[in-house]
Formats: structure tokens, C-alpha cells, sequence
């Protein structure tokens, strides 16, 4: 009964509801970029399991978000699944992917590590340019339109809609995890190793769970973005999408579930607002990305926290 | 007493170079024995060695009557193996109970999903995780500052929050790593007590020290080591008039 | 009863003055709204230059009174040859800002990327330097091209290197990706059928790749007549460049993704470039006569000091059909009556490409043919076939 009284939950609540109305008052292109927010609210929340909670530098982001629209489409196209079940294929696939490197991760720590997913990204790319018939190759595939309780979702509105909710429930299970034993344990592991180990925490399986989650967060954002473009190609997967990835979670705030949301927010809208000043852009993420680093290294949301405290996020569940 | 840990001939090699050379005693249940030495004695190699940090080049390290040597750090701390460290162990961007919670990983597990969808039995635990948190704070009488960042606290309390979430989860032998580095008098005594507290509820304990006001007052046994060797072995009173301790530790000054 | 009477005559009159006189998107009174994305940053921001030549040319025919009494505003957006940015433009284009049509997109990916959406909105689209033969084959009904395609450009190719006397050997090289494959497959598939032939080397050099020495061995051991180029206009430098150093001094014949001009300034080295032909769209060379008033149309409405290459100019044949199926479309303007005027276009030339448009409701693809470029005796021209002046 106290939950229902939070006031954070109510304006929640609330957000989310005004969020839902917003196609009524905008253009579908407004309503597009708002998808796109969500999208990469969800692919930074999951490039944050291991940058930010378990703090290594990794840049197999990209890897994982791109799995996540190849292995939708492919089981939406090929296969044949219906949409709900491609989407959950996806995301098992990225959690499966983010398994598969995050083995090798623990071997390595540290530049190597940088490199190495670096290189994972180009070798993904790789395999989607030569993906043939299966992937559609370097001009990729068209996708049918997804279809929920027999309604097929192809307007902007629908797929912002259907988006909107797989996001927030998204952010919900992210923040959650935040607040459980492995969410704590995974933060732990990134602080300190020897101190986790010392407290009966194995840190080879909270590494790789680290990134087993990273990959099944990234995946679904992957999947929403196969939706919402209508087809999935190379040049959307490449070194662009892996350093937004990185800003949005940097500039947002490191470590939290606000931040890269706030990451996401910041630097999707910015740029389609600089639409009209070619160029404008990329300075503007330069200069933010080396502006926060040096000023407010712990991002925005940190700045913010910092500022009001009662923001911090908390590792843990509500004190009574 | 029943014997909790026992050294036996134990040596750890460094390139070559012996810093730990066929040390052997024992600590057991409810004893409280300090490991005392010069700089570079090998002691903190020692712990390491015993928490599985470092390999052993030789000798055993028993548990209970069973072999540690060898096996990962994670599990023998769930053995029952707890230890504090020299500096670097806490999660300072962590909250005291969360840091105390993150001590109660082994005996109050969550599971990912349940916790993920926020299902009433994992919120249940989180909230039985919470509760038991609190307990232990207030064990240590350290709980209004359950919801303060580690960061933000003293030396001494931070050591303080370092004690209690080693011993969220059941432990059997506690070893601390310089416990006193950074406390006030005031904290030094409180520590003081609790430790002998926690001797006494059968716990035993295994400090390497340099305070020496502490060792003499909370220690049965003191154990000596110089250049990696077991020097000498007794009660605190036997040791401080040991005329070879005394040479060692002028001998370096 | 009167105050019903009010309310519903109230209401007609603000509705009156709400509904705009035409109905039709993108169109009022006195303006014609065309959206334009092209490729303005990132790494195929060279390609952006189409816009140039258009914009001139719009603001011209504005300068002469505009079409049926409206003037063409422009909305010009930046898709970086990015599928996902080039959607979100298009979205603002059509959705924000409400344009009548587009004549947008030099990445191929880009409009494939927004095809079915502006398929599904009837929102008639001009390519606008795009190359794919994806964006016509197969026909749709809003999707129109005034360029040669990847499919033209690699039979057009084969068939001038064909020309050259005793020509049995050619040799390929080529991006393996989609745009690479276009033109390659055309081709082979061309000098199969019509020449009985086959490339006797076909090798692939990655986009961004510097060092192509071993692809260089490989075609010089190949001992080809000519090779055929299909490659974006740095790499199409650098081979040019490479071919030389390694003494491959056979006939270079490049597509559609390089200019002549830039290309030799890249290269910057004449022995290197003696023997280089680039697929060429244009009626002549840019910086020739027949391109000579094209040449001050842009200068006089656009920047002066503008340098007139290719890129700026292709996009001209375009702006001109649809001016003239605007035209023709009459003053109650829908986009169906501007579809219907595009799909009756025959033979239209426009002076700046080298083959004249056509369109049909079954064929939107409007040049099937073009010519190839090079330098003789200092000066550039364009050739349909091999000149005599050159072996």
C-alpha cells in the first residue's frame, strides 16, 4: 500500500501516461522520434550492465543491439514466429551472444578488452554484409509488419505505442535488477573483485551475467528498431551506432538507470532539433562528451544527484 | 579448544624469492591470535595465501580439518573464511546497508528473474535481506547510517561497516588486515571490545597488526614473523620480552 | 433555435478559413513545396553536391514566374547516407513540414529505407543522384529515376570497353557490397549474353582499404585488355593511382560512382591518369560547352564561385522533368495528376544528360543509356563508344 503512495511512482505514472497521449498532439514525425528515444534508452540501459555497473570498457554494444534486429528479423522472416515470439528470440539470442563474449572477457582486462569487442563489432558487421539470403546481405531485408492481437502495427503511433510499453517495461526489469542481490553482486564485482570474492561472490559468473544481460537488454532495443525502420541493414550497426551508445551512457551518468536514459533523451532529440545546421551536431557531441568527462565525469543524472541527493539511486529495495 | 585453522609448513614463492618460508601453527575456535612482524615479513602474503589470493608453494592450509589450498577465493570465503583488507575492500559508492547486504549474498540469495518481474517472493527476500541488514547494524550500533554512502564516513567507520558485512554471513574465522590503521583511540577500544565479543560467540579470529596496544590487549596468541619465517610463538606477555623479537623489530627500525 | 443557427453558420465560417483552398499536401496558392534529403555530412557528404544543380535550377524557374502562378520552396534535410537518419528526414519532411513530393536521396540504402512508407502515404518521390536499380525494378508507383542505374552503368561498361578494336579480355574490380555487386553482376551477365565472354580476373577491394597491391598483382597477371573500374571515388583514386605504380597500363574504365575531375585530382599524377575513362551521365564534360549554361544557372542562383563537376549538375535532369510534369499537371495540382504527368514524359531532353527521359506507367526507369569520358588533347569529352583519337 505505501508503494502506491510514492510520489516517484506516481509521476511515473503519470510520465508514462502523458507519454502514451503524446500522438495525439504531434506530428508522426515528433511520434517517430520518440520511438527512436525509447530505443536507445533501452540499448544505453543495456550497454550499462558493463560499462557502468560493472565498470569495463567494452565496445560489443553495438554487437549485442545488432543480434537483437538480425535475430528478429530473421526469425520473424524466415522462420516464420509471430512477432511476440521473434522479439523474445531476439533478446534470448542477445543474452546468448552476451554469454559467448563475456567468456572470453574474463581473460581479459582493460585496452584488450576494448579491443577486442571493438573487433566483435566489426566481425558482426561483417557477418551481416555477407549474410546472403539469410540477412539480405549489404542492402539488408524488409520486414512484414509486426501484428499484436491481430491489429498490424505500421502507422507511426502503433509502433511508438507498442514501443513505449516494451520500454518502460523494460526500464522497470533494468531497475529492478538494479535493486536485487545480483544487480548488487554485479556492481561489487566491477568495485572491487578480491573484496566480492571475499564475500563468497564467485566473480566469473557475475562477469559473464553482467554480460549475458547487457546483450538481452541491447537485443530488445535492436529487435524495436528492426520494427520501427521496417528493415534491418548494415550501415545502422557500424562505428555511428557504437558511439552514441557510449555518449548516451557517459553524458547521462555511468552507473545508474536514470542516466542513460537521460543519455538517450539528450542525444536523440538534440540532433533532430540540429537537423537544419549540418555539422552542428557532431560538434555538439564532441563537445559534451569532453565538456562532461572533464567537468562532471559521473554524467548529467550524477551532476543532478549530486546536487539532490535524494535522487541517488539505490542498490537495494525500498526502507520501510 | 577445537583447532579451526591450521598452517603447516605453508610457503609462498614470489619469482623466486621465498616470502612466506614453512610457517606452521594453529588458531582455533574462539581464539583471538595476531600476527605481528617488521615491514616485508611476509605477513599479509601469509592471509592472502591462507584466502586463496595467492598459490601456495608449499605446505597445506587447514580449514575445519579440510585442505583450502588451491581452491578459488569465493569458495572459501563460503566456507566460512571472512576477511577485511588493508584498504580497497569497501564499495565506497555503495550505501552502508548496501555494502552490508552485498555480506549477505551467500545466505540471502535472490533469484534474477523473480527479481527482475519484482515478484512477490523476491520482494519478500529483498525485504527479509533488508531487515537482517539492519540487525547486524545494529549489532555494531552503526544504524542510523544505513542509508549514508561509504564515502562519506570516517576511517573508522568505514572499518566499522567493513567488520559487519563480513560477518553478514556466517563466519568461522574472521581475519583482519590492519584493522586499526586510520581509527582514533576511542574506535581502537571499541574494536577492541567487539572483537572479544566475537571470539567469545566461537569465532576465531586472525588479525595482522601493527598497533601494538591493540595485539597485546585483545590477543591469546601472537605469532611472529620475520623475513617470511615463524620467528617466535606465545602470549602477548611472553612475546614482549622475547629478546630475539626485540632484535628483529629494532634491528629494522 | 437561432442560437443553433449561429453556432453551425459560426462554425462554417471558422472552418472556411481553416481548410486551405487546394486540399492537396504541400501545395497552397502560390507555393509548391519539394522536400530534398541528400547526404550533407559523413563520410558521403561529396555526394551532396546534387543538390546544388537543383536548387539552382528551382530558384531559376521561380526567377521566370514559377509554374501555373507558384513559386518552389524547398526543404532541404540531411540523411548522411544513413538508412535511419535518412527515415527520420523524411518523416519531418513529409510529416512537419508537409512537402507536395520529394526528389531526394543519392544512398541507394537511404530510399529503400523510406520507399514503403512513401509508397503507403501515395507521396511521389524523384530519385535524385541515387544509383540503385532497386529504386524502379521492380516499378512502383510513386518511385521515379531520371539517372542511368547500377544496371545501365555496368552494361554500359562492358560495351564501351567492347568497342575498343580487338578487345577480348577484361578484367574487374569492384566493392563487394550491394552497389558493387549492381553494376559487376550487370556487367557479367552482359558480356556473357551479348559478347560470349567472361572476365578473365574479377577482384574486390573493401571500401576504406589503402593497400590493394595484391588485387593490382593479381589483375596485371590476369594480362587483361581493359579493366573495368566499379568503385566509390576514393578508392577508384587510389587504384588509379596503384595501377600505375605497378605498371598495370592497360585502358582504366571507371562507373558512376567517381567523376573524372576529382578523380584526376586525387590521383594527381597525369602519366596515371592518361589512360582513365569515367562513366559519364552528362551530355558533355562539365566544364564544357554544352554545359556552359548550366554552368552560369548555377553561378548566377546559386554561389558564384562554384565549382562545376559533375556532381553538382546530374541532379538538373531531374528538377526539369518535374518542373515540366508540374507544368503539365495544371494549376489544380494533386499528386496524382503530378504522377500522371511524370508517367506521360517521352524523349524529354535535357540538355545537361546524355540520353533523353522517358517515362511509362510500367517503366520508371528513365535512362537507359549513357556515354564515357575522357581527356583528349587537353580537353574533356564524352564518348558513346571507343574514340578512334585514342589507340
Amino acid at each position: 500500500m505505501s508503494r502506491m503512495r510514492d510520489p516517484k511512482i506516481l509521476i511515473m505514472a503519470v510520465a508514462v501516461a502523458l507519454l502514451a497521449c503524446l500522438p495525439l498532439f504531434v506530428n508522426s514525425y515528433i511520434v517517430y522520434i520518440a520511438a527512436m528515444i525509447c530505443i536507445n534508452a533501452l540499448m544505453a540501459l543495456g550497454f550499462n550492465f558493463v560499462i557502468g555497473f560493472l565498470g569495463q570498457l567494452v565496445f560489443a554494444n553495438t554487437a549485442f543491439f545488432g543480434v537483437g534486429a538480425y535475430a528478429y528479423s530473421i526469425l520473424l522472416m524466415h522462420v516464420g514466429l509471430p512477432f511476440p515470439l521473434a522479439l523474445l528470440g531476439a533478446c534470448l539470442a542477445g543474452g546468448l551472444i552476451g554469454l559467448i563474449v563475456g567468456l572470453p572477457a574474463l581473460r581479459l582486462r582493460g585496452f584488450e578488452l576494448a579491443i577486442v569487442t571493438l573487433a566483435f563489432n566489426e566481425l558482426m558487421r561483417w557477418i551481416y554484409l555477407h549474410s546472403g539470403s539469410i540477412g539480405g546481405g549489404a542492402s539488408g531485408m524488409g520486414l512484414r509488419p509486426a501484428t499484436l492481437f491481430g491489429y498490424e502495427l505500421i502507422s507511426d503511433t502503433s509502433k511508438y505505442l507498442m514501443i513505449l510499453v516494451v520500454t518502460v517495461i523494460g526500464i522497470w526489469m533494468v531497475s529492478n535488477i538494479a535493486k536485487s542481490t545480483a544487480g548488487r553482486a554485479i556492481v561489487a564485482v566491477g568495485a572491487n573483485e578480491f573484496a566480492a570474492s571475499a564475500l563468497s561472490i564467485p566473480p566469473a559468473r557475475y562477469n559473464i551475467l553482467a554480460f549475458a544481460l547487457s546483450g538481452f537488454f541491447s537485443a530488445i532495443a535492436g529487435a524495436l528498431f528492426a520494427i520501427l525502420l521496417g528493415r534491418v541493414a548494415p550501415e545502422s550497426f557500424g562505428l555511428n551506432q557504437l558511439l552514441l551508445g557510449f555518449a548516451m551512457v557517459m553524458v547521462g551518468g555511468l552507473g545508474t538507470v536514470a542516466g542513460p536514459v537521460l543519455g538517450a533523451v539528450l542525444l536523440t532529440a538534440a540532433p533532430e532539433f540540429l537537423r537544419s545546421i549540418p555539422g552542428a551536431e557532431e560538434i555538439l557531441f564532441s563537445v559534451l562528451l569532453i565538456g562532461l568527462l572533464i567537468f562532471m565525469p559521473s554524467g548529467l543524472f550524477g551532476g543532478l544527484a549530486a546536487l539532490f541527493p535524494s535522487l541517488r539511486e539505490r542498490h537495494r529495495g525500498k526502507l520501510s | 579448544m577445537t583447532v579451526q585453522l591450521e598452517l603447516d609448513a605453508v610457503s609462498v614463492q614470489f619469482a623466486g624469492l621465498k616470502a612466506v618460508s614453512d610457517v606452521s601453527f594453529t588458531v582455533a575456535k574462539g581464539e583471538i591470535c595476531a600476527v605481528i612482524g617488521p615491514n616485508g615479513a611476509g605477513k599479509s602474503t601469509l592471509f592472502n595465501a591462507i584466502g586463496g589470493y595467492v598459490r601456495l608453494a608449499s605446505g597445506r592450509v587447514l580449514f575445519g580439518g579440510e585442505a583450502l589450498n588451491g581452491r578459488p577465493i569465493h569458495e572459501i570465503a563460503a566456507a566460512g573464511v571472512r576477511r577485511t583488507f588493508q584498504n580497497g575492500g569497501l564499495f565506497l559508492d555503495m550505501t552502508v546497508i548496501e555494502n552490508v547486504m552485498v555480506g549477505l549474498h551467500q545466505t540471502h540469495p535472490i533469484p534474477l528473474v523473480g527479481a527482475a518481474l519484482a515478484l512477490p517472493s523476491a520482494r519478500r527476500r529483498e525485504r527479509e535481506a533488508i531487515e537482517k541488514a539492519r540487525e547486524l547494524l545494529a549489532l555494531m550500533g552503526i544504524q542510523e547510517q544505513e542509508d549514508v554512502l561509504l564515502r562519506n564516513l570516517s576511517s573508522g567507520q568505514q572499518r566499522m561497516v567493513e567488520i559487519v558485512r563480513a560477518l553478514a554471513s556466517p563466519a568461522k574465522l574472521l581475519m583482519l588486515d590492519e584493522p586499526a590503521v586510520g581509527l582514533t583511540s576511542l574506535e581502537v577500544q571499541r574494536l577492541d571490545g567487539i572483537l572479544k565479543q566475537l571470539a567469545r560467540s566461537g569465532i576465531a579470529i586472525l588479525l595482522v597488526e601493527h598497533v601494538l596496544d591493540l595485539v597485546m590487549s585483545v590477543s591469546d596468541k601472537v605469532v611472529v614473523l620475520n623475513s617470511g619465517e615463524r620467528l617466535a610463538e606465545g602470549t602477548p606477555g611472553e612475546i614482549r620480552s622475547n629478546p630475539a623479537v626485540l632484535e628483529a623489530y629494532l634491528g629494522h627500525s | 433555435m437561432l442560437r443553433w443557427k449561429l453556432l453551425v453558420a459560426s462554425a462554417a465560417i471558422a472552418l472556411s478559413g481553416v481548410m486551405p483552398a487546394h486540399a492537396e499536401t504541400g501545395v497552397t496558392k502560390d507555393t509548391i513545396k519539394i522536400g530534398i534529403f541528400a547526404p550533407l555530412t559523413g563520410k558521403s557528404a561529396i555526394f551532396g553536391k546534387y543538390v546544388i544543380g537543383v536548387q539552382a535550377y528551382y530558384k531559376m524557374i521561380n526567377d521566370q514566374g514559377g509554374i501555373n502562378g507558384r513559386k518552389i520552396v524547398t526543404y532541404l534535410e540531411d540523411d548522411a547516407c544513413d538508412p535511419a537518419t535518412a527515415v527520420a528526414a523524411t518523416k519531418k519532411l513529409v510529416a512537419q513540414d508537409g512537402v507536395f513530393m520529394l526528389h531526394a536521396g543519392v544512398c541507394t540504402a537511404s530510399i529503400m529505407a523510406v520507399k514503403d512508407d512513401m509508397l503507403r502515404q501515395g507521396v511521389p518521390f524523384m530519385n535524385l543522384g541515387a544509383a540503385g536499380s532497386s529504386i524502379t525494378v521492380p516499378t512502383v508507383a510513386n518511385m521515379f529515376s531520371p539517372l542511368p542505374n547500377t544496371i545501365v552503368v555496368g552494361r554500359t561498361l562492358v560495351d564501351f570497353a567492347m568497342s575498343r578494336p580487338n578487345t577480348k579480355r577484361l578484367a574487374v574490380i569492384s566493392h563487394p557490397d550491394d552497389w558493387g555487386h549492381s553494376q559487376v553482376d550487370p556487367a557479367i551477365e552482359l558480356l556473357k549474353k551479348k559478347y560470349n565472354l567472361d572476365f578473365v580476373e574479377n577482384v574486390s577491394m573493401e571500401r576504406g582499404a589503402t593497400d590493394i597491391t595484391p588485387q593490382i598483382l593479381k589483375l596485371r597477371q590476369s594480362k587483361p585488355d581493359v579493366v573495368l573500374s566499379f568503385l566509390y571515388p576514393t578508392e577508384t583514386a587510389i587504384f588509379v593511382r596503384e595501377a600505375h605504380k605497378y605498371g598495370l597500363n592497360t585502358p582504366l574504365l571507371a562507373c558512376f560512382g567517381a567523376s573524372y575531375e576529382d578523380t584526376v585530382r586525387r590521383v594527381d599524377n597525369a602519366a596515371a591518369s592518361k589512360n582513365l575513362y569515367v562513366f559519364h551521365a552528362l551530355a558533355g564534360a562539365a566544364n564544357g560547352e554544352k554545359m556552359k549554361k548550366w554552368a552560369d544557372m548555377i553561378h548566377k542562383y546559386g554561389d558564384p564561385k562554384e565549382e562545376i563537376e559533375n556532381f553538382v549538375l546530374s541532379g538538373i535532369g531531374g528538377a526539369e522533368v518535374i518542373v515540366e510534369a508540374l507544368k503539365k499537371a495544371g494549376p489544380d495540382l494533386t499528386r496524382q495528376k503530378f504522377i500522371d504527368a511524370l508517367n506521360g514524359i517521352k524523349d524529354y531532353d535535357t540538355g545537361v544528360l546524355s540520353a533523353p527521359i522517358t517515362f511509362t506507367p510500367e517503366d520508371h526507369g528513365g535512362v537507359k543509356s549513357g556515354a564515357m569520358i575522357t581527356e583528349v588533347d587537353g580537353k574533356l569529352i564524352s564518348f558513346a563508344t571507343w574514340p578512334k583519337e585514342k589507340n
